[in-house]
Parts: C-alpha cells; structure tokens; sequence
C-alpha cells in the first residue's frame, strides 16, 4: 500500500483553489503546504499557461527523513511522511534538504493552528486525518470525496486524482500507466508518490 | 438537460426564444430566473463542466496599461465562470465572496468624478438587491452596523468624530452557483446547457438592428448556429466587449460601438497594501474584532472603515475602504529558533562539512549526511534516534533551542501577560477603492487571433490622479481619525498621484458596456438593452458606470434579476 497523486498539468489552470483549501482545512497560511507555480505560457496562437502545483511528495527516499536529528519526521506504513510534532527541534534541516522546497516552519499564524504546530516544521501529509478516519468508517480514500484529500476534492478543473499506486486497478496506477506520468527530479533518486502528467 | 455543442452536427439550428451567452453568476442567475416560465432557453458556456485549460487560453491577451493580471487567469471558463475563481476561505472547507451592494452615493451623478452617476437610484435596485442576497442565500441580512456589532466583543472602533465609519461586508459560498445552481438549472426542463459552446459572432438582419443568430464554434472546428428571440451576453466586462468588437459584419467598429464606447471605461477596484497603522492601545486587537472575517447572529461577516458620505462630498474623493490586518511581527519565543534557522548550517559541524557546503554549494537534494540505506534507516528506528541524539548534542544551538522551547512552552502564558500591556501593535492597510470612469481605460481587439479564429484581446488599464489622491487622502482623514481618538497613527507610505506598479486590481472587471440613456453616452440602455438593437441585453458589470468600492457580485446579481423581469415582460 502506497498513496500517492496525480496530477495533470493538462488540465490545471493555475486558480489556487487547492492550496487556498490546504490552507483552510490545516489551518496554516496560504501557499506554505501547497503552491501553484506559474511556468508560463506557450507560444501564439495557443498561448496554452502551464502551472505546476507543489506539496510534499511524499518520497520513498526521503531526503528529509534521512536528515532529522531526532527522527521527527518518520514514515508510515502507507508511504505517507508525516512529522511528530513533539519530537521536533525546528531545525530546519529537513528543509534544506527537501529538493522539492516543500517543507516549512510557520512562527505565528493567523490561523490559530494547533499550538504544536508553530515553529516546527510542517507540511503536506495528504490530509491524513481525512484518510484515516475516512478508511475507520469504510470509505476509500481517492474514490470517496470524505476520505480524500481537500486539494483532490477542491479541484474544479479535475486535475487531482488520489489513491493506492500499488494497486494496478486504481485511478492513479491507470494514469500513470497510460499517460506520459514524471515525476520532478527523478534524478535524484527520490522516488516521489505524486506524479504530473504531461503533454 | 446539459448537451455537448462537441457532439452537435456541423451546422446546426439551436432555436429557442432566449440565449443567454456565458454560464458565469450572471449567466446562471439568468438562467435560473427562467426555470419554470414556459419559455425555451439556451445556455452557452465556453468551457465543460469544470475549467480547463484549452478554453482558459482563449481569453489570453496583452497587457498595455498599468501591469495588471494575466487575462488567462483573471477569469475562469467551464460551469460557473469566475464563481470558481472566488477563493476567500469561509471555513468548512468553503471558499467564496464578499457581497456588498454598492452605497447610495456610487449611483448619483457626482459632478467632481466625469461620467459618474446611474440612470437610477439605489432605492430603484433596492428591491432586486433583497432578491440578490436571497439567490446569495444570506437571507435578509442587512449592512447596517448596530445589527452586527456586539458592544462587548466586537464595537466599532471609538471614533471621536463620524468622518470615519464602518461597512459591513457579508459572505456566499461559490458552491451554491456551482452546484445547487447548476443542478436546479439541469433538471429543469425549458432551459438546455451548451458546453464548449463558445460565441464567435452576432449577426443582424437587414436592418442592423435586430440579432438574428449567433454564430458558435467548438475547439475542435465544428460550428452551429443559435437562433434566438432574445440575446443576453454574459460574459464579463473584457470578453462581452469582445464579442461585440467582433460582430463587425453589419457595423464595421463592431456592434452597438457606433460612438466608440464598446470597451472604453474599464474599471477595476484599485487594490493596493501600502501604509501601516501602529496603535500603542491596550488591548487594540480585541478593539479590531469587528474588522476581521467572523460569525455574528450565525453570519459570516467583517467590517472595513470607509469614510462619511459628506466628507466624500467636501472633500471630492471617491469611494473607498481599508481593512485592517495585524502584522504578522514574530514573537519573542520565535526568536532563538528563526536564528537558529539561520545560523545551524553555519554552527553544525555535522559529518565535518563546511559552512559553505551547507550554504551554497552543497547540490539539493542530497542530504548533507553519509549515504546509507534508507530501508535500514526505517527499520532501525533505534538507531536513527541514537544517531540523531549524538547529532543533537554535538550542536550546541539544537541543545539551546529545544531547552527554550519546552522552557518557554510551559512558560508562555504567563510572559505573554507581562509583554501585552507594552507592545505597539501594528496592522497593514489593505485598500480597495473606487476607480473613476476614464474613457483611455480600454479593452481593445489585437491583431493576434486565438485557436477559434477570433481577434485576441487587448488590455490598456489607465488609472486617473484622482484614484490615488482619494487614497492617499482616505490614509490622512483617518490618520485624524484615529489620532484624535487615541488609538494611534497612520503611516502613509504613497506620496504622490502617479500608480505605483504594485497596486493591482480585484478580478472585478467593470465597465466596457457602460449604461447611459443616452446612446452617444452609453453602450446599454437602463434595460440593459445594446442601444443600436432591439434584442440584445447584457447581463454582468460591463454596464456598471461606476463601480463603488463594494464587490460587484451583489450588484451584478440584482442587476441580472431586474434585467429577467424586464426579458421576460417583453416575451410575454
């Protein structure tokens, strides 16, 4: 069991709605968990924009992980890095070597987060309270909107699709299989568990 | 019944009696006024059920004016238009839009603003303004301040004087356009959904006056027609001027733009962060409760400050609000670790590398420590935490941080009482102003064209003096304001009247179709019927005049029934 996403830069359009949401549903600023990055826009007479939303991708060789001091940020039996928030020193080393910038330690939030979530580090762990209480009451995770998560759900241009990359017969294992998927900075050797699909 | 124009036959007929031309919070408030009333309605939206990219591109345009936002991405295609594009956070996973209708004064003729005034009066859009907040489904919520300030929680600020007042905002969540509308539009039985239906060209009969069919094309090259009794255009204040620019077939400067106004007079709300407010008071953020978003009588509300209808008046400004933010100033408990952020590549002396290791030429990506397994590292968790232990000792500043920070944890209550009394509390100004009708602020047809043929979009925002001197003297009234009130002072950072490049706009396009009796004045008339036709309307803020400070949804939405009242007068 892995979970992972999808996502198709065809159909994105860049409005933001999904980090808009990341930010409401775990109460932290705007553009932190998530980003939407505006990579320009092609040549006459497309003019096509092409926008790539970021967020952890939850790698399973996780830079990040390799690097905590005090082994805050661990991995789960799903594939899904998540962080102890107790056991966190707010270092910040795991972001820098995040190749991805996808981590962050916020100081004050205008959100009133959870207390033990400011000056830690934080970030995208796929809605996991979604996922997990959503799996408690039978329902899957990708396929059934309350046990996905909110940037999957909150995706008017249905460009997100969530689910098990180790089942063949799921949503995301079919894209992959069946679309151009990359990943970013597979050189590296990351093995991320969000995938983009291109043209 | 919602039908695919991508599966019509090359040439078709869609007769009906109404076609309403974008599915946006007009195009559907339209729309659904008509459910139920017998007559036989067309809905076209250029985009599918949701945006998508393809069609996204198609509004792309350039920008020559004051920088402004991409055209692409400042509004949206696909069921509910720009409704999916209204992004302020309600809570519950809800995202949506303010709604305030505009105030007594937008809709007068005020003779210190050229080309102001409506060709009614507020009170005449009052009654479509209570069915707005009914379709908005805030109920009767009215704006007055003594219904949503709680004297104990959240009192308006004290001010000495009334020069300075209080607006009421209210909010509606986009679902209710995008999902209950466009289901109760779906069932209904009189009203057919066209998607990936995008409008090419009007075309007239004889007597150039009377639209006859719309001309439509998909992406994919097919076209059809739409014959109609009546046609409503909205499609937004830049592609309803657009769409008028291209019906050049009878009238060669486009249709209704025989004076030159199609797409004169577009109007944004200028929105700009400049100038802070440092009030020394105690207890200041309790005093500002009213201005941030939250519930009062189980709405969703917030205040901003405006200024006095006769100050406006005296002293020849034009509307205007500011919202107050608290600055985000770091906390004294963040202190020690910010600066260890900073500083720990520089003091650790993890694995012997160097400080300009860390900082600079270390690649990213690869984890400043000895390569090992990963799989071992997970499985050996013991051996992780003894690793991380010996690292944690061997850095001085993890040591000091993780003490302050359990030190300080358990502390905090009680320092944060002893530091409230002293601070200087700050908060960044937001403002969001009226922008005067000038008729260089344009929206003209490039000569690029798009993937459907048509002529591509052009952009030239010009503001005028007056919409920054009105900001700047806002700053200084309530500068006044609040000095005399002890609260505190204003710092007013703009300084003279030319724009600065990083005052932007709302996403609120207004104006291109302006309304005026006079058709040497206006585009539309008060129907909102084009001047030069008999049967084509335009719903949506291309006809806004003026457009106040107050989001236009409220206003479009009131103007959008009073315009279906008046369509369907005419059909029965």
């Amino acid at each position: 069991m892995r979970w992972g996403m999808v996502i198709d830069l065809r159909k994105c359009i860049g409005c933001g709605a999904c980090a808009l949401v990341c930010g409401q549903v775990n109460k932290m600023p705007t553009n932190l968990w998530r980003r939407v990055f505006d990579c320009g826009i092609s040549e006459a007479p497309e003019r096509k924009r092409t926008c790539l939303p970021m967020s952890c991708m939850h790698c399973s060789k996780a830079p990040c992980l390799e690097v905590c001091p005090t082994a805050a940020t661990f991995r789960r039996h799903d594939g899904i890095i998540d962080i102890k928030y107790k056991l966190c020193i707010g270092c910040g080393y795991c972001m820098v070597a995040c190749p991805y910038m996808a981590r962050s330690i916020v100081f004050q939030n205008e959100y009133d987060p959870e207390p033990d979530r400011i000056g830690v580090c934080s970030k995208c762990n796929f809605c996991l309270p979604r996922i997990d209480s959503g799996l408690v009451k039978g329902l899957k995770p990708g396929q059934d909107s309350e046990a996905s998560p909110m940037c999957v759900v909150s995706c008017a241009a249905d460009a997100l699709c969530f689910g098990n990359l180790d089942d063949p017969d799921s949503t995301v294992a079919q894209l992959i299989r069946e679309n151009k998927a990359v990943s970013l900075q597979e050189e590296l050797g990351t093995d991320p568990a969000v995938y983009y699909l291109v043209d | 019944m919602t039908v695919d124009a991508r599966s019509l036959p090359e040439n078709a007929t869609i007769e009906t009696d109404v076609c309403i031309i974008g599915a946006g919070v007009a195009g559907l408030t339209l729309a659904r006024e008509f459910i139920g009333s017998g007559f036989r309605v067309c809905l076209l939206e250029c985009g599918g059920p949701g945006p998508d990219r393809a069609t996204q591109s198609l509004f792309w345009g350039e920008n020559k004016g004051h920088p402004y936002f991409p055209l692409d991405v400042s509004h949206s295609c696909g069921f509910g238009g720009t409704t999916n594009h209204w992004t302020i956070r309600l809570g519950d996973n809800r995202l949506g839009v303010r709604l305030r209708p505009l105030d007594r004064i937008d809709f007068e003729e005020r003779e210190w603003i050229p080309y102001s005034g409506w060709p009614f009066q507020k009170s005449h859009l009052d009654p479509y303004y209570d069915r707005a907040q009914s379709i908005c489904q805030v109920g009767s919520s009215t704006y007055d301040l003594q219904d949503w300030e709680d004297p104990r929680t959240t009192p308006r600020l004290p001010f000495v004087s009334s020069r300075v007042q209080t607006a009421i905002f209210h909010f509606t969540s986009r679902d209710i356009f995008i999902k209950d509308y466009r289901e109760a539009i779906n069932k209904a039985d009189n009203i057919t959904t066209y998607l990936y239906a995008n409008a090419l060209e009007l075309e007239t009969d004889e007597s150039a006056q009377t639209v006859t069919r719309l001309r439509a094309g998909c992406l994919q090259g097919k076209k059809f027609w739409v014959s109609a009794k009546q046609f409503v255009l909205a499609l937004g204040a830049i592609e309803t001027a657009r769409l008028l620019l291209l019906s050049d077939k009878s009238h060669r400067c486009g249709l209704g733009n025989e004076n030159d106004l199609v797409g004169r007079f577009f109007m944004e709300h200028p929105h700009i962060w400049t100038g802070r407010f440092f009030s020394p008071a105690t207890g200041i953020i309790d005093a500002t409760a009213l201005y941030r978003m939250h519930t009062a009588n189980t709405r969703l509300i917030m205040g901003k400050l405006t200024l006095n209808e006769e100050v406006l008046r005296r002293e020849k400004l034009l509307n205007y609000c500011v919202s107050l933010h608290e600055e985000p100033v770091p906390k004294r408990r963040n202190a020690v670790p910010s600066w260890g952020l900073v500083s720990w590549p520089l003091l650790s002396p993890h694995n012997g590398r160097s400080a300009a290791k860390h900082m600079g030429s270390a690649p990213r990506g690869i984890p400043p420590v000895k390569e090992r397994g990963s799989a071992a590292l997970t499985r050996d968790r013991l051996y992780n935490r003894g690793n991380g232990l010996g690292r944690v000792i061997s850095g001085f500043d993890d040591a000091a941080i993780s003490a302050y920070r359990k030190t300080r944890s358990r502390l905090g209550s009680v320092v944060n009482r002893f530091r409230s009394s002293k601070k200087i509390t700050v908060f960044q100004l937001n403002h969001m102003t009226e922008q005067s009708p000038n008729p260089d602020s344009r929206v003209t047809l490039d000569d690029e064209r798009d993937m459907l043929g048509r002529r591509r979009i052009c952009l030239n925002w010009q503001l005028n003096p007056l919409d920054i001197r009105s900001i700047i003297r806002a700053q200084e009234i309530i500068d006044e304001e609040l000095r005399n009130a002890g609260l505190g002072w204003l710092r007013i950072d703009l300084k003279d009247e030319t724009p600065p490049p990083h005052l932007e706009g709302g996403w609120h396009h207004m104006g291109t179709t302006r309304m005026h009796r006079d058709p040497k004045k206006g585009v539309v008339n008060e129907h909102c019927r084009v001047h030069s036709t008999t049967n084509v309307f335009i719903a949506g803020p291309s006809v806004f005049p003026t457009g106040g400070y107050a989001n236009p949804v409220l206003t479009i939405i009131a103007l959008t029934a009073r315009l279906a009242d008046h369509v369907k007068g005419l059909m029965e």
